[in-house]
Formats: C-alpha cells, sequence, structure tokens
C-alpha cells in the first residue's frame, strides 16, 4: 500500500469515527444531499441560488412528485454537490405522497429517475428562522435518520428584520447548534447571503451527536426546549434584540381583509387575471414579432440557396413552417409562467385559493381540488398526479376526470391564434377572449364535477385547511429560473413530438404529388405576358401599366413588374391549395369533415383537429403547414398568414369568425391529449375511466362547439 | 374531527398548548401562530387559512386582546 493511499485510508477512517459524510456508495464521486423542509420555508429559493441552472426537472419513478436534481456551483473543490430537491412537507410521519417520497429517499429506498437509489450523504434540512418552533419538529424527525445533518436557519434577513422591529425573535446559529447537535447556518435565499458557508457546512456534515425522542408528544417538548434554550442563549448576548409580541393588527392583516373578502377579494382576483393575461398579450408582441422575423428570414434563406426540389420544400414547408408555427408562442408560456411565479411568490395565490374554495364546494370538491387544478393549467399531467393529495377517494377521482379541462399551455397556442385572429390589433379584448377560455374550461370542469359528485361519485368536499405565507415582494430571480425550465421543456417538445410530427404533416401534405392545376398554369401564362408585352412595346418593367390610365387623380397605377408579380403568386396560392386538396392529408380531411361540418370546420380545420389530437399545440404548426403559400403577401407573419387562408373556393376564409369561436369552444372542452388519457387510466385505476374521460369531454365540446357555430353562422 | 385531519393541523403547529391569534373570523378563518408561548418570543409570520367547518371544530382558549392570559 502507498503511502498516499494509506494516507487515504487512515482519514477515511477518521470521517467514519468522526460521523464525516461518507461517499463511498455514489458511483460519481459527487457528494449527494437531498433538501428537505416545511412548505414555504423558501427551500426553492436556496435550491435556485445553490444551483441556479445546473439543474434538471424530472419525477420520482413510480410516484406522483416532481424531482429536481441540481449541481452546486464552483466551489473550487473537485468533487462536486448533487442536490435533490424534496417536497415541501411538514411532517415525515404524515400519510401523504409528499412525505411518503422524503421518508424512501432518506431511507435510500427511492431516488430521482435515472439514479441509483441510496441513501443520501447528507441532508439539509431548510427551516424558516421566523418561524422555527413548528419548524424544529421536521428537523427532529430528520436526526431521528441518523444521517449527516446540516439545517439552514433561512430568510433570517427577515427574522433579524422583525427582531429589530420588536416584533420576533433572532436566533443565532450557534445557539440553535448546541440544542440540535448539527451545523446551523444562517442563509438567506433571496440574497445569496450564508450560501458558501452552507456548503462548506454540507461538505462537513456530520451525524448529528442528539437523537430527539421518537413520540410526537416527546418531540413537540423537544422542540420547545430546544427554541427556549437557543432564545436564551440569544438573549443572553443580544438582549435588546428579543422583546415581547406586538398584538395588534398588521399589514398583513389588513391585507387579508381586503384579499380573502367575500366581495372585494373576488373582484382583486378578477383584477389580477385580467392584468396577468394583458400583460402576456401586450409584453410579448414584440419577441413574437422577432421570431417570426427569425424564422420567416431563415425560410427566405433556405429558399434562395437550395435549388427548388423536394429538400427545399421540407425545410420551408415543412421543418421551418412547423417548428416555427409552435415556438413564435414560446414567449407567452415563458411569461406566463414567470408573472405566475412572481404571483405566488408575493404569498398571493394561497388567499385566492380560499376564494375559489367556496365556490367550488357547491360542486362537490373542497379546496384540495385547488392544487391539482390550478397546477393542470400548466399541464393536466401533473395537475392529475396531484390529485393523490386528496384525501378522499371519490373526489380524487372526481378531480382526475375533470383536470383535463383546465386550460393548459399546450391550449395558449391555439388560444392566442385564435383570439389574435379575432381580434387583431385589439390585446384588451384578446385579454378578456384569453380570460373568457379559461373561465369556460374552468366552470366545464365544475359542472363536470357537479354530475359526477351527484351521480357516479356521491359525496361532499372535505374542509380546507393551507398555510398563508407572508406578504413579500416576490423573487425576479426564481421566476426567471421557474419561466426559463418551462420554456426549456417546450422548446424541448418542440424539437423532438413537434418537429416529427410537422415532418409527418409535409409529407402527407405534399404527397402524392398533384398535376399542375389549369388555373394556376393559366396564371403564371398571364404573368409572362404582361413582361413580354411590357418588352415587346419598348417600356420598362418598372413603368406603370397603360392600363390604369385614365383612373383618378392620386391613383398610382402598378408597374408591369407588379401586376406580373401579383399573378405569379396568385398562381402558387392556387397551385398550393390545389396540391392539398390532392395530398394524403387532403384526401383524410375530406372524408372526414362531414363529421365536423356541424361546427363550421372545412377540410383543413378538420385535418388540424385530428391531428392535435396527439397533443394540442400541433394545431397551430399544423395549419402552418397546411396554409403554407397560400397567402398573396409573401412577407407576412405566420398568424396573419394562417388567417388569411381561405377555403377552397379561393375565397371565404378558414377562420371566419363563427368557426373560429367554434373552433375556440372546441379546444376549451375537448380531450385532444393521448399522454392525458394514459395518466388517468393509471391514476384513477382503469381505462374505463379514461374512455369516460374522453367520451364526456369529446361530446360536450362537439356540442358546445356545435351550438356556438349555429348561433352566430 | 379525523385522525389524519388532527396530524396534519397538529404539524402544522396547531398542536395543544399552541398559542395563537385569530386575524380573521368566519370564511376562511386565519389563525396566526405565536409559538410555544414563551414569554420572550414573538409574531413566527406563520398564518393557517382554516374552513369554517374546521374551524369550529378547534377549540381555543381566548386571551385578552393585550395577550395576558384572561
Amino acid at each position: 500500500m502507498s503511502t498516499e493511499t494509506r494516507a487515504h485510508c487512515e482519514r477515511a477512517d477518521e470521517a467514519i469515527a468522526l460521523g464525516e459524510v461518507q461517499r463511498a456508495s455514489n458511483e460519481s464521486g459527487a457528494l449527494r444531499v437531498a433538501l428537505v423542509g416545511n412548505p414555504n420555508t423558501g427551500k426553492t429559493t436556496l435550491f435556485n441560488r445553490l444551483c441556479g441552472l445546473r439543474h434538471k426537472t424530472g419525477n420520482f419513478p413510480g410516484t406522483t412528485q416532481e424531482a429536481r436534481v441540481g449541481v452546486v456551483g464552483n466551489t473550487g473543490h473537485d468533487s462536486r454537490i448533487e442536490l435533490t430537491d424534496l417536497p415541501g412537507i411538514y411532517s415525515l410521519e404524515l400519510d401523504q405522497s409528499e412525505a411518503e417520497v422524503c421518508r424512501s429517499v432518506l431511507a435510500g429506498a427511492l431516488a430521482p429517475a435515472g439514479r441509483t437509489a441510496t441513501a443520501p450523504d447528507a441532508v439539509c434540512v431548510v427551516v424558516d428562522a421566523t418561524n422555527l418552533e413548528r419548524n424544529l419538529l421536521l428537523v427532529g424527525e430528520v436526526l431521528r435518520r441518523r444521517l449527516p445533518t446540516v439545517v439552514a436557519l433561512n430568510m433570517i434577513d427577515l427574522a433579524r428584520a422583525h427582531a429589530a422591529r420588536g416584533s420576533g425573535m433572532s436566533i443565532e446559529p450557534e445557539a440553535l447548534s448546541e440544542q440540535l447537535g448539527c451545523r446551523v447556518v444562517a442563509t438567506c435565499g433571496r440574497s445569496g447571503h450564508g450560501v458558501s458557508e452552507l456548503i462548506e457546512a454540507l461538505r462537513h456534515a456530520r451525524i448529528p451527536n442528539v437523537t430527539p425522542p421518537g413520540t410526537r408528544d416527546g418531540l413537540e417538548q423537544w422542540a420547545t426546549n430546544a427554541t427556549t434554550l437557543a432564545v436564551a442563549a440569544t438573549h443572553r448576548v443580544h438582549a435588546p434584540s428579543v422583546r415581547r409580541a406586538r398584538i395588534g393588527e398588521s399589514l398583513t392583516d389588513r391585507i387579508d381583509r381586503v384579499t380573502t373578502h367575500p366581495v372585494l377579494g373576488l373582484v382583486v382576483f378578477a383584477c389580477v387575471m385580467f392584468a396577468l393575461f394583458w400583460s402576456i398579450f401586450s409584453l410579448a408582441t414584440i419577441p413574437m414579432n422577432i421570431i417570426e422575423g427569425v424564422f420567416g428570414l431563415l425560410s427566405d434563406r433556405a429558399k434562395g440557396v437550395l435549388p427548388r426540389g423536394t429538400l427545399n420544400d421540407f425545410l420551408t414547408d415543412g421543418v421551418l413552417a412547423g417548428v416555427g408555427g409552435t415556438v413564435v408562442f414560446l414567449p407567452q408560456i415563458v411569461l406566463l409562467f414567470f408573472l405566475i411565479s412572481l404571483l405566488e411568490d408575493t404569498g398571493y395565490l394561497a388567499r385566492a385559493a380560499f376564494l375559489v374554495d367556496r365556490f367550488m364546494r357547491p360542486f362537490g370538491l373542497s379546496g384540495y381540488a385547488f392544487v391539482p387544478l390550478l397546477s393542470s393549467h400548466a399541464c393536466a399531467l401533473p395537475g392529475i398526479m396531484a390529485c393523490r393529495g386528496i384525501p378522499d377517494a371519490k373526489e380524487r377521482l372526481a378531480v382526475i376526470l375533470v383536470a383535463p379541462f383546465m386550460s393548459c399551455s399546450a391550449r395558449i397556442p391555439v388560444y392566442v391564434l385564435l383570439t389574435t385572429i379575432l381580434f387583431a390589433g385589439k390585446p384588451a379584448q384578446q385579454a378578456l377572449a384569453f380570460i373568457a377560455c379559461y373561465a369556460t374550461g374552468a366552470c366545464a370542469g365544475l359542472f363536470s364535477a357537479m354530475v359526477a359528485r351527484r351521480t357516479i361519485l356521491p359525496g361532499k368536499g372535505r374542509a380546507m385547511v393551507l398555510e398563508l405565507p407572508t406578504y413579500k415582494m416576490p423573487s425576479v430571480r426564481t421566476a426567471l429560473l421557474a419561466s426559463w425550465d418551462r420554456g426549456l421543456v417546450f422548446l424541448k417538445k418542440a424539437g423532438t413530438a413537434i418537429l416529427a410530427i410537422s415532418i409527418v404533416l409535409w409529407w402527407l401534405s405534399a404527397y402524392p404529388k398533384s398535376d399542375p392545376s389549369p388555373e394556376a398554369t393559366s396564371l403564371r401564362e398571364s404573368a409572362k405576358s404582361i413582361r413580354d408585352d411590357a418588352i415587346a412595346r419598348g417600356r420598362s418593367l418598372d413603368e406603370p401599366n397603360d392600363k390604369y390610365h385614365g383612373r383618378p387623380r392620386g391613383f398610382t397605377p402598378p408597374s408591369f413588374e407588379e401586376l406580373a408579380a401579383r399573378a405569379e403568386s396568385r398562381a402558387n396560392a392556387v397551385e398550393a391549395r390545389h396540391q392539398m386538396r390532392g395530398s394524403f392529408a387532403g384526401r383524410l380531411g375530406r372524408l372526414l369533415q362531414p363529421v365536423f361540418a356541424p361546427l363550421g370546420f372545412d377540410w383543413q380545420l378538420t385535418v388540424g383537429v385530428i391531428t392535435s389530437f396527439a397533443a394540442r399545440e400541433v394545431f397551430a404548426s399544423t395549419m402552418a403547414i397546411i396554409t403554407s403559400g397560400q397567402s398573396d403577401a409573401a412577407s407576412e407573419g405566420v398568424i396573419a398568414e394562417i388567417a388569411r387562408s381561405t377555403r377552397d373556393d379561393g375565397v371565404t376564409r378558414i377562420f371566419t369568425p363563427a368557426a373560429s369561436w367554434s373552433l375556440l369552444i372546441y379546444f376549451v372542452l375537448a380531450m385532444q391529449c393521448l399522454p392525458t388519457l394514459a395518466v388517468t387510466a393509471r391514476e384513477a385505476g382503469g381505462v374505463r375511466w379514461a374512455l369516460l374521460q374522453l367520451a364526456w369531454m369529446s361530446g360536450l365540446a362537439y356540442l358546445a362547439a356545435m351550438l356556438v357555430y349555429q348561433l352566430m353562422k | 374531527m379525523e385522525a389524519g385531519d388532527a396530524a396534519y393541523l397538529r404539524a402544522m403547529g396547531l398542536r395543544p398548548g399552541a398559542r395563537l391569534r385569530v386575524t380573521r373570523l368566519g370564511e376562511p378563518t386565519i389563525v396566526e401562530l405565536l409559538s410555544c408561548g414563551m414569554d420572550m418570543c414573538g409574531q413566527c409570520g406563520c398564518r393557517i387559512g382554516l374552513a369554517r367547518n374546521v374551524a369550529q371544530r378547534v377549540l381555543v382558549d381566548p386571551e385578552s386582546r393585550t395577550g395576558e392570559p384572561r
């Protein structure tokens, strides 16, 4: 054995003796740390501060819980720290899926997908310094696991500010460390205070030398004693900073009085939601225009560089039109999640949950359904999986069935497309229509829940209990990271599934090749004759055409070249429609069109609706591909081109107001998502529930869309 | 109250002997936990919203408005 190896072994033996972190079980060599804490302790903010963009979001296999695994930034050490953000819990002993995940991870029985399940090398318990005693209950439960532990005394800035105002206490970490038998580090996730110290503490985390009692009563007494002794120790050092509580109405009380008021609260809720969606439409316009411009430029370049033919069509009409038609909605999605994250961070959303709770009870649901239904607004999959937190089995099943009625992010591109077509250049009306879509989906979900709870799943919802976080300024950094996460997921989907579907759609719409259209041939000949005529008469192509002479003063007649170009552009549009009509996609659309005719859909919209059954957001890219080349205006954006597209007669728009409203209602209500059906079957315990969901939602969507179209046409 | 609900409330800090301040009555009832009852301890900043029918099942022994035992 070499001297170096021997020294290493001696050091390892010494570390074991001291109870320090061991990484023998970790094949990657990284120090694996589990991040545990109560909800609202700033755990996620601290995780973001530690890992920044160096994290991945996945899930714990076989569970409903999301797993975020990040790598702590460069700390000047060779070994990395791999941080797993566990769900926020109040106790490890509760009969909840979140607590079960935490228990299993700490026991080494569960790990995020793709990782080996072994016990973490260390545990970091994040506690709220302004609410210490309650948080120490969880700390005690973790200490009993006998794993190397470090406590992050988070939000220390708030605790010290409270103490300075005489409205709270501030405990020194050393004083608390003595009571807990493990290292305690004062941190502030928002400012980054104490983060470096926390990283160092994690590297040298030790098994605690205190074992709290195992009974609930004993643990509570232990937490009280630990807090009392730590306060007393701090009191000796910083007597002026610890005073008696101020009992009186605070600013939070006054804000709560408004935000939870039965009437005023609703007004605030409506205003907040309107401002949210109006901001999305107003602010996202600029980046959307830029994205449209970039894809237009790429398409023009590809057309200019590549010879005419299959490869050219594949790249421009397949890949660029399909992906561009989806990516253009990225700014809205990122902005939506950014603003929701900001709103959540202020503490307002929890109050809104209680407001919503009152309205859910008559429908047989409780406040417990709010989180799954709110999550479903991002995506129905996590929403349905979050239903495991609903204690009542029948209520849980009812929420699973109605969760896809909530407008998910996949519907956003469709909503944006249709509201932009319906209210072009009117952002306020677009925002109202957008809110109406969300409200219609929510109302349909509640109505369906009421039907289910009064027929196949009878019963009443459970009463709601929820921690209301203190109002505070939101963290822009946290919101940016949240929107970055969602944006990446969307882009990944656009670059994989949507790209694949776009290529298939392009092939279906490009083949078989049709014979040249007589009308298009005639138009091209007309363009040629205009140019030939000008040359024959010795005129320049840029001169005004003679046939416009004698028009009113001020009218600028088009040149020969402009007239010829218009005829060619029209020929291209006619040719494209002719080709699409004879293609596989066109034939399929025409075959199924009679089914959707009562809804006002022509065969092109029918193709869009059918292809979007796999994923709703595919609708926008499908329409971009189908309508590609139809418009006369070569340089207009994707949305404008889709809006201008016409039916087979070349005159009637596909998106008439009646058809657009009908389509909008259809997409609000229809079950257009295969993965959701799969998850419903799994979570509800049978394929029959997924089939019931599909039949009910699709039937409701069909009837509602038909009613709208027949009334408006 | 069911055992699971009681355990959840207890884990949230609403345990026997906990001091709290009722900041709003009705739907929802909002209480603020004042921690363990130590004289030197101040506000915890932890607020819990309770649906009316849950709040009705929580037994509270009131103190005076100044915080002194009645």
